[in-house]
């Protein structure tokens, strides 16, 4: 096993070599300073993700030719399957790092002693909101908004104004126009549902007791539950060119950006589609390093990495989210049609960690009766 | 006498020892975990009743509708010379030894409706179908047909001769096939969790889901345990109920009573067979031919795909490495089945009436299913004792107990049925009594013997329940790859889906019917 | 007056012919003993008459109208093998009763003390000797009170004494029942016990 690995990482070097050289500038430090240790020169990093984990190849060479180090990166289904791996082998970790654990799961894995503390030197150079999110143990990679997406084209054609509010959406006026992925199944969905958590669950603004009321309302003005976002975004979402007929969809801020980049033919002028901010539920994506991993070192320099400029630099347009370091550069597709929420929805960690299978229980009840 | 009894038990007690405690230990896990305070929120959860009631739904519709189309070709295959007999017994019979996740892929692109109730049992039906005709079809082809002459010369017409004379009599057969049916749709999971809906997970579904995706391991095992009790129950009642439906009848020869169909009806019973068997032949066949179909028309392209992945950013493994796997697990799996079950059935034999208990042990499996025995040996490692993981033998072992029960089945009876006048007249031609066991029974021992290998082989190989518990991430088979792929988006990952069930399908058929060459015909059995 | 005529019947058994230009006449309440070997398709004829087989060529007539094409359950042709056939997941009382149209318990009373078996309605047929199981089949039949009654070798199975001794009786069950018969049997003092008539095979292909 030992000689393959070996095998693997002189092959994969003698390919980068080959290769033509890396023209980025900038450089990480401690991957500079890294690359002079002999022990990390052969070795390869397993880093267990998500199904929906994207990079961009070039960035992954450049890191491999700059530091010796090899990184694998192993899908392990969806996030709540992959954190779930992670906890079940604590001690015999199936890999060096974890990537994509959200703060839906963050305390789970934590509490488990899935990670072995690390903070990246680079820390600082972090988003202030995000900086402390960690606590010395993850490092915060990126993070999205899961908001209702609208489709303005459909409101524009049948005359009727957008709702603006998830207050509104209990409108008779918007009977009938909302999709929504089911929680127990769906990512986005558990989002969407620990956002109107957030937002009702002290009562709210008046509108609803609870948010118990709030889905009782929303159930009885005709929500429509699927089980994954492609069906409701794909299927049922009169934008997602599936020929569905509702307007409204659980989806990303980042969806409409995405709209334009894999448009076919000639890319629109603008999305059809907008997002409405009071809905949006923040979701922040960590890396940390797998304890019990035996090559600790090398992993923690892939910490460092993913959080450098080039790959911070690669992750919106590779994955749709934005980048957690501060300095970095936005595509102007997300400048341009991206607004991010001045007060996004969120819960502490450790109140999803406690409640969140309560929670869902609760929902399947009023909503799928 | 007495104390080369005591010698042979102590000898024997030493590896009967180890078969119980490695079919129990996963077990005693499951219960270890899953009896305690802890159980009250998942038990009293209404969530966890609508799990039982969904999973109890599907299993009596694909009961239902298994023996309602399994009875008339039963008739026909049994009762009346249908030309290419043999050949409609073995197509139909193939689904039960198919891999499921090949099974649910396989409908999962067939049916034009995914993600229902309707197409797990379809797809039930389809495995479960070739069975039910077997155990109901050796019952009906026994049947003296003058019964029913007496009926009709007694004025009853054929529907109320059915109905009042065959079906009364057929009724353990019935019953033993809806029993069985019933079992293996209730505890089915490879099917469910590929062709079902997220939203509606069955108990089986639902247990993986807790322990695999939701962290909720005590759950899975008060789950786990849950099943067990009603699976229980139902074995239980349905011998008190075969006791009752029970009926002393004198059989006849089943070649005899078979005759060339003449009335219209028996000539639609026949045409049914060939239409069923077509049926069952399709999902098969329509697998092929979406492995072919690619996005230029027809090719290989998925088969090179398969062999040689493109490079992407994550890591791709080749899914015919898994296949390799596979084999190399399932040979390991067929290795420690066939050890162990050579061992049980001799324990069983030798202790006689005092081995039915460790008869029932070596069962097991076949009760609490495979994905209790996958979560045993999880929970093992994760709350008990003993870490396994990451140990090579651990998947293989998993299969091994998955397959105990059927190797055990296969050889149980061709032991039992051995003439013991035959090691008599061996003995008194001046053989010793180790060379007059192996001249009496040594050919169809071995014979037996491989015939349980090939079936051990042919499960291990298809296994997933227990495996999808057991496997590491950078060392899957190719039924856990069919179903990794199967969550990725994109054609390219469906299509190298199709061409790995394609060949796990192949070579499970092959591993079947070379077994079913090398059967000694005799004893019964499976 | 004749009740039942099959007239040049020819049967076929796996291509081949079996028997050919058959006849063969019964009266009114006449009982015929129909002699032959083992072997000889004395049975297959039988059960052409009850019609649970079809003859290849020739008719089979009821009081004049034929009755090939009238499945067996309408023929009223009872019909008793070697074999009791008792169903086996019924009482005797209830096998007796099977072909009635709405049970009568008083005759399926009556019809067992007719055979000798008072008393046995809640037996289990599996309990029965060979000869009381053939007394309740013969019951059972009587019972649909069918239009001619077919018997194939009933006391084939029984020891002597006792096929003796169950010949007088249905002898003399039958002339009281006043029902034709046919009864089929390889034994010629049987047949000339039962029978106004006795006729062989050969004869009625002859």
């Amino acid at each position: 096993m030992r000689i393959f690995t070996l095998g693997v990482a002189a092959a994969a070097l003698a390919l980068t070599a080959c290769s033509s050289p890396n023209t980025t500038g900038a450089q990480s430090s401690a991957a500079a300073d890294s690359s002079s240790s002999a022990a990390l020169q052969n070795a390869t990093v397993r880093v267990l993700t998500h199904d929906s984990f994207a990079l961009s190849q070039s960035v992954i060479d450049d890191f491999t030719a700059e530091t010796g180090i090899a990184v694998e990166f192993i899908p392990a289904g969806d996030a709540g399957e992959m954190v779930n791996r992670a906890v079940l082998s604590v001690g015999a970790p199936e890999a060096d790092v974890l990537y994509g654990v959200d703060t839906t799961l963050l305390t789970r894995a934590v509490e488990a002693g899935v990670f072995a503390p690390y903070t990246s030197p680079d820390a600082g150079a972090l988003r202030p909101e995000l900086a402390n999110l960690g606590v010395g143990v993850v490092t915060p990679i990126d993070d999205g908004d899961v908001c209702i997406n609208v489709d303005d084209v459909w409101f524009a054609d049948n005359g009727i104004v957008p709702p603006a509010t998830l207050d509104e959406l209990l409108d008779p006026a918007y009977r009938g126009l909302l999709v929504v992925e089911n929680p127990a199944t769906s990512s986005p969905g558990l989002a969407f549902l620990l956002g109107t958590i957030a937002r009702y669950r002290e009562g709210g603004d008046g509108v609803t007791e609870s948010w118990i009321d709030y889905w009782a309302g929303l159930r009885d003005n005709d929500v429509l539950i699927v089980n994954g976002w492609s069906e409701a975004y794909y299927t049922e979402f009169t934008g997602g060119g599936g020929g569905g007929d509702r307007p409204l969809v659980v989806s990303y801020s980042t969806s409409p950006p995405a709209e334009i980049i894999y448009a076919e033919g000639t890319p629109p002028d603008r999305p059809s589609t907008s997002t409405m901010l009071d809905s949006c539920y923040r979701q922040v994506e960590f890396a940390g390093v797998l304890a019990g991993s035996d090559q600790p070192e090398a992993a923690q320099r892939v910490i460092d990495w993913l959080i450098s400029p080039q790959v911070q630099a690669d992750v919106p347009l590779s994955m749709f989210v934005f980048p957690a370091r501060a300095d970095t550069p936005l595509p102007d597709v997300f400048a341009e049609f991206v607004t991010r929420p001045q007060v996004p929805l969120e819960l502490p960690a450790d109140v999803i960690a406690a409640q969140r299978d309560r929670w869902i229980e609760e929902w399947t009840q009023i909503v799928l009766r | 006498m007495t104390s080369t009894t005591t010698r042979h038990t102590l000898w024997a007690a030493l590896p009967l020892a180890l078969v119980a405690v490695l079919v129990l230990l996963p077990v005693a896990m499951v219960v270890a975990v899953g009896w305690g305070p802890d159980a009250l929120p998942v038990l009293t959860a209404p969530s966890t009743w609508r799990v039982i009631g969904y999973t109890t739904f599907q299993a009596a519709l694909s009961t239902i509708g298994s023996l309602a189309l399994a009875m008339p070709a039963a008739y026909a295959l049994y009762r009346l010379r249908v030309p290419g007999r043999r050949m409609w017994l073995a197509i139909l019979t193939i689904p039960f030894i198919l891999p499921t996740v090949v099974v649910g892929l396989a409908f999962r692109e067939l049916l034009p409706f995914p993600g229902t109730t309707a197409a797990i049992v379809v797809a039930h039906i389809f495995f479960n179908v070739g069975l039910s005709i077997r155990v109901i079809g050796s019952l009906w082809g026994h049947l003296d047909p003058r019964l029913e002459q007496v009926g009709a010369s007694l004025g009853l017409n054929p529907f109320t001769t059915f109905r009042r004379i065959t079906l009364p009599l057929l009724a353990p057969a019935i019953s033993a096939a809806a029993i069985l049916v019933l079992l293996f749709t209730f505890t089915s999971f490879g099917v469910v969790l590929v062709l079902g809906d997220p939203a509606l997970p069955t108990i089986e579904v639902d247990i993986y889901t807790r322990a695999m995706q939701r962290l909720d391991l005590t759950g899975a095992a008060v789950l786990a345990l849950v099943q067990f009790v009603i699976v229980a129950a139902a074995i239980v009642v349905s011998s008190i109920m075969s006791d009752r439906l029970a009926v002393r009848q004198r059989l006849g020869d089943d070649e005899m009573t078979r005759r060339l169909p003449q009335s219209p009806i028996e000539r639609v019973a026949t045409g049914y067979v060939v239409v069923l068997a077509v049926a069952v032949a399709v999902p098969m066949l329509s697998l092929v031919v979406r492995s072919l179909r690619v996005s230029d028309g027809w090719g290989f392209a998925w088969y090179a795909e398969a062999v040689s992945p493109t490079e992407g950013t994550t890591r791709s493994v080749s899914a015919l490495s898994t296949l390799t796997r596979s084999l190399e697990y399932a040979g390991l799996a067929t290795v420690i089945a066939v050890f162990l079950g050579v061992i049980a059935t001799a324990g069983i034999l030798a202790a006689r009436r005092r081995g039915r208990w460790l008869d029932g042990a070596v069962m097991l499996p076949l009760g609490v299913s495979a994905v209790t025995v996958g979560l045993g040996l999880l929970l093992l490692s994760v709350r008990g004792p003993i870490d396994l993981r990451g140990w090579t033998v651990l998947v293989p072992l998993g299969q091994a107990l998955v397959a105990l029960p059927i190797v055990v089945r296969v050889l149980l009876p061709v032991l039992r049925s051995t003439d013991p006048r035959m090691r008599q007249v061996a003995a008194t031609l001046g053989a010793g009594p180790l060379r007059a066991w192996w001249a009496a029974e040594g050919p169809i021992a071995a014979r037996a013997t491989a015939v349980g290998a090939a079936f051990a082989a042919a499960v291990s190989l298809g296994e997933f329940g227990a495996t999808a518990f057991l496997v590491r991430l950078e060392t899957p088979t190719a039924p856990v790859q069919i179903v990794r792929l199967l969550g990725r988006p994109g054609e390219a990952n469906i299509g190298v889906a199709t061409a790995l069930a394609v060949l796990l399908l192949l070579l499970t058929v092959i591993i079947v019917s070379v077994a079913e060459r090398i059967r000694p015909r005799r004893g019964g059995g499976w | 007056m004749t009740v039942l005529e099959v007239s040049d019947l020819r049967i076929d058994y796996e291509g081949q012919v079996l028997l050919d230009h058959v006849n063969l006449t019964v009266g009114a309440g006449e009982v015929v003993a129909l002699l032959g070997p083992s072997g000889s398709g004395k049975s297959t004829l039988l059960r052409c008459i009850a019609g649970v087989q079809r003859p290849e060529s020739g008719d089979i007539r009821w009081e004049g109208a034929s009755v090939l094409d009238i499945p067996a359950y309408r023929r009223g042709f009872g019909l008793v093998f070697q074999d009791p056939l008792l169903f086996p997941h019924r009482d005797v009382g209830a096998n007796v009763a099977f072909g009635m149209k709405a049970r009568d318990d008083n005759r399926v009373a009556h019809l067992l003390t007719l055979v000798g078996l008072s008393g046995f309605q809640r037996r289990d047929p599996s309990t029965l000797s060979g000869g009381e199981a053939q007394r309740v089949a013969l019951a059972r039949a009587l019972a649909a009170e069918p239009r001619l009654l077919l018997l194939d070798e009933p006391f084939g199975a029984l020891d002597t004494d006792l096929r003796e001794r169950l010949v007088r009786e249905v002898r003399s069950l039958l002339t009281s029942a006043g029902v034709p018969a046919i009864h089929v049997t390889h034994d010629r003092s049987e047949a000339d016990a039962i029978s106004d008539r006795v006729v062989t095979l050969a004869e009625l292909t002859g």
